[in-house]
């Protein structure tokens, strides 16, 4: 449930588009509503193949749907009022105790996020920047700070440069996540 | 020799008075020994033992449960102020939240993750319910919010630990977002304890001052917090009638004798009853009941009655020696205080604990104050300095007193008043037994109650489904086919949902095998990356202890077993068929005992009248000595009938006050019938004096917001005045008396 809510707090920046032509300041980065596509690859402690699923990721006012396409059919709703899911076509239920027994919208900021205010990153994160190399970019390195989020989580790595391009989540038990995004039809944020 | 016994019945007063004074300072130092369960009026003997066990263990399991909505304007300042709320809880040492069951809750779900379901008939796992446990496992490992780990995967690779733990979700409850939070979690000691209450209470308000400025509110819920109100208010009551009542005693004393030090001896003697009773009590009861104390108050009525006539044999006597006032006072003291402790030792005959202990409290405290009055406070009593004067002041309201004729139309029409309000009540007669009325819940709390359970908390319910059989597996095997007659939407936390017996564990297991892992395994673990022989390995065996709340809900009595299932949301279901499940609704099983202690209160009155026509017989040894009963005979049936007639339901208490009433009531008339024996002027003053002590002690528990107490004291005040109208009666027939044995 943390590394969830560490990852979506991440992914929130992948729904930033940059401000100017050349790589942008990840702070500087605005809203944008509109669909992305996303590979995530999951490696876990002890399964021996990683576990990759693709599909898009959509921003929408109130939300973020996340629709899982390979190898199964999720779509994930998140919003204010919690957490749905669908499987195959099936009707919408509610993730865990009603969707909202969800630390993701207490210990995170994903409702500021959704909202484009990333003002608050530092707040929950130590925020440590970088530069890559090749392709040039950025990197932000972050670690949390909430004592409860800690034995979950170790790091959260984001990379980009017009964009957040990639979001890795380094859990305190070996897990790993990573997500790569590729650009989808976008819109501004009004 | 005379003196020397006088001197060893003082010395062995005051070493009595030390000891119990001792108790009660080794019982207060261990910590405060004071409860506050509604409870503790319930019978503790006699009925269905395990169903009693039953209601207890749940009661407790209930009243544990504690919980606190936060709400802030901003999700950081709302998760800071929940987590200090949480950590200062805690920090009091008996509050255990709910996240540390979640975990143990956990843990246990894993151990059993193979024998366990979540539907509750394990026919109903059937092949299409097991491909969409695969795919659900499926969805969790792919999606973005599955909560998976590689060891959990490996062990678990139907992630059913998951499942089991959304679809029985036991304890805690839904944390609500945006801004707000839900502290929840259990208090492991009564919460009905004031010591417990003052704990939880002090940690609350201390995290209240420091987060309401930030603009952080709180909502509570739990029996501590309704508790604590209760406390308050008794506190409250106790305060007001006891200081009203001290204060008026000691005004009337002034009034009366015109000295301080009488006031003050009367006061000490008071303190000296309530001492010793207090002490006597907590060397029998763990805890005393902060009723108790509010029901204490009438001592004050009582045991100022002997100081009065005590002090009033003083200037009546203009001061004669010790024995010679004792021989006065000495016998309708003795009589008043054997029918008083009779009339209040009765009250421990319902089995009722918290009566237990009014009757010990005021059994021993007028015992012991009976004891201080002949052997210390009369030979104390010397004649004073100014003690013409004093002399001059009695008689002056002997008097006064006799001056007063009540015209006989006046004593026929107040007869004519009594009769026909009797006969209204008679006719209106109405009883108030439903416990949920006797003390109504604060209206404050009981809307954030509301609005935390808006929230999702569930608490824990209060009814109960109880399952009894000679051997546990019996009674797990009841409780599970009674669960199976449950409506879908019956909400409740069944111990077999966890823990089932074992023949369900084997039906589980069987299912599990024959729908999911025989059929889907090879499949699942290859879509999840596992290795599919290293998947279908047996799984390694996993112990795990059974989460405490658990532990709570069940329990054996006299070989019976028993489990308790509380219900969170009943949905109208009327209970199961099966043999030996049933649905228990506590409040409804407390207000049939009450009932039944009402309808059984008019023959503890008749064996107490029996028991005081013997006493008085055995005194007295004449026939016209039973007019002294007379009084307060018609007293209790005016003070019974007349509430009705005014609109105020009778209650348990209102048939206890009776009790009690017999006793007082026998104390004026005694104290008349010797008067009219000696023709004496002093007993009518002392007798009104005593009246009005009476009423401004346990006729002020009319004051009380608790309403069984205040029936008490309107059962009290309307028989006290009556008792004081019609004490005359033996005087009357004592006169004829004295006069025919003269003539």
């Amino acid at each position: 449930m943390i590394l969830r809510a560490g990852l979506i707090a991440s992914l929130m920046l992948t729904l930033a588009a940059p401000a100017m032509a050349e790589c942008a300041r990840p702070e500087e980065l605005a809203m944008v509503r509109g669909e992305h596509a996303f590979t995530q690859t999951r490696t876990l402690k002890g399964v021996a193949r990683p576990l990759v699923s693709s599909g898009t990721l959509e921003a929408q006012a109130d939300g973020v749907v996340w629709k899982v396409t390979k190898p199964i059919e999720i779509v994930t709703r998140i919003g204010p009022k919690g957490v749905t899911q669908s499987i195959d076509g099936g009707p919408e239920e509610a993730v865990g105790a009603a969707g909202a027994n969800n630390p993701f919208f207490s210990e995170t900021g994903l409702l500021d996020l959704l909202r484009g205010d990333l003002s608050k990153l530092d707040t929950r994160y130590q925020v440590a920047r970088g530069t890559r190399a090749k392709p040039e970019g950025w990197k932000l390195a972050l670690t949390p700070k909430s004592a409860s989020v800690t034995p979950y989580i170790t790091s959260i790595a984001i990379e980009g440069c017009m964009r957040v391009e990639s979001v890795a989540v380094a859990q305190a038990n070996g897990d790993m996540m990573r997500i790569d995004l590729k650009p989808g039809q976008t819109r501004a944020a009004q | 020799m005379k003196l020397n016994r006088g001197l060893a019945a003082a010395l062995a007063c005051w070493l009595w008075l030390a000891a119990c004074c001792g108790v009660v300072g080794w019982r207060f130092l261990q910590g405060l020994p004071v409860d506050t369960d509604i409870q503790s009026m319930l019978p503790s003997g006699g009925g269905d033992a395990v169903e009693r066990a039953a209601i207890s263990s749940a009661s407790q399991a209930a009243a544990g449960r504690t919980a606190v909505l936060v709400s802030a304007a901003d999700e950081q300042t709302v998760q800071a102020a929940a987590s200090d709320l949480e950590a200062d809880l805690a920090a009091t040492g008996i509050f255990s939240p709910d996240r540390q069951d979640v975990e143990a809750t956990g843990h246990w779900l894993f151990a059993n993750r193979n024998e366990l379901l979540c539907q509750s008939d394990p026919s109903k796992f059937t092949a299409d319910e097991a491909r969409r446990t695969a795919r659900r496992a499926l969805a969790d490992v792919y999606s973005v919010s599955g909560p998976v780990t590689g060891d959990l995967l490996r062990q678990d690779p139907f992630l059913l630990t998951i499942r089991l733990a959304e679809c029985l979700s036991p304890v805690g409850a839904a944390q609500p977002g945006g801004t707000t939070r839900l502290v929840s979690g259990r208090i492991a000691t009564s919460a009905f304890r004031l010591d417990a209450q003052a704990s939880v209470i002090k940690a609350f308000d201390g995290w209240k001052a420091e987060w309401a400025p930030k603009g952080v509110t709180a909502a509570r819920a739990g029996a501590v917090f309704h508790a604590d109100a209760a406390a308050a208010s008794a506190t409250a009551d106790m305060t007001l009638i006891g200081t009203l009542g001290t204060i008026g005693v000691v005004l009337l004393f002034f009034a009366a004798y015109r000295t301080i030090r009488s006031a003050v001896q009367a006061m000490v003697l008071v303190a000296i009853g309530l001492a010793a009773g207090l002490g006597a009590t907590l060397a029998l009861f763990e805890t005393v009941h902060v009723l108790v104390f509010v029901f204490a108050a009438m001592l004050v009525g009582i045991v100022s009655d002997y100081a009065v006539h005590a002090l009033a044999s003083g200037p009546a006597t203009n001061w004669a020696g010790t024995r010679e006032r004792i021989d006065l006072v000495g016998r309708p003291i003795t009589v008043s205080m054997a029918t008083a402790v009779i009339g209040f030792g009765s009250l421990a005959l319902f089995g009722v604990p918290l009566f237990q202990q009014v009757a010990l409290l005021s059994g021993v405290g007028i015992a012991t104050a009976w004891a201080f009055v002949l052997w210390v406070l009369v030979p104390i009593d010397k004649r004073p300095k100014n003690a013409d004067f004093l002399r001059a002041w009695w008689t002056k309201l002997e008097d006064i007193r006799e001056r007063v004729k009540i015209p006989a139309v006046v004593a026929w029409a107040g007869v004519a008043v009594l009769v026909g309000v009797s006969i209204y009540g008679a006719m209106k007669l109405s009883y108030l037994d439903d416990v949920r009325a006797f003390q109504p819940r604060p209206a404050d709390l009981v809307a954030e109650e509301e609005q935390v359970r808006s929230a999702g908390y569930a608490g824990s319910g209060v009814t109960f489904l109880l399952s009894v059989g000679d051997r546990a597996q019996e009674a797990r095997q009841r409780e599970e086919a009674a669960l199976a007659q449950a409506p879908g939407a019956v909400r409740l936390l069944a111990t077999t949902r966890f823990d089932p017996s074992l023949q369900r564990r084997a039906a589980n297991a069987s299912a599990l095998r024959a729908n999911l892992y025989q059929p889907l395994l090879a499949e699942h673990a290859a879509n999840v990356g596992l290795d599919p022989v290293e998947a279908a390995a047996p799984p390694v065996s996993v112990s795990a202890d059974p989460p405490s709340w658990m532990a709570d809900l069940s329990g054996e009595v006299d070989g019976q077993h028993y489990l308790i299932a509380p219900l969170l949301d009943p949905a109208g279901w009327t209970g199961p068929t099966t043999q030996g499940v049933r649905l228990v609704d506590p409040a409804l099983r407390y207000s049939d005992a009450f009932r039944t202690y009402r309808e059984h209160a008019l023959m503890a009155l008749a064996v107490a009248a029996i028991c005081a026509i013997g006493a008085t017989l055995l005194v007295y040894r004449r026939l016209a000595a039973l007019s002294i009963l007379v009084p307060p005979l018609l007293a209790c049936a005016v003070a019974l009938l007349a509430p009705p007639a005014l609109g105020f339901p009778l209650t348990f208490f209102s048939f206890a006050a009776a009790l009690v009433l017999l006793g007082i009531g026998i104390d004026y008339a005694a104290f008349q019938w010797e008067a009219g024996l000696q023709h004496d002027r002093w007993t009518a003053v002392a007798v009104f004096i005593d009246a009005l002590t009476t009423l401004l002690s346990m006729g002020l528990l009319i004051l009380s917001s608790t309403y069984p107490v205040r029936s008490f004291g309107l059962t009290v005040t309307i028989g006290i005045a009556a008792a004081l109208c019609l004490s005359h009666i033996p005087r009357l027939v004592a006169m004829r008396v004295g006069t025919t044995g003269k003539t």
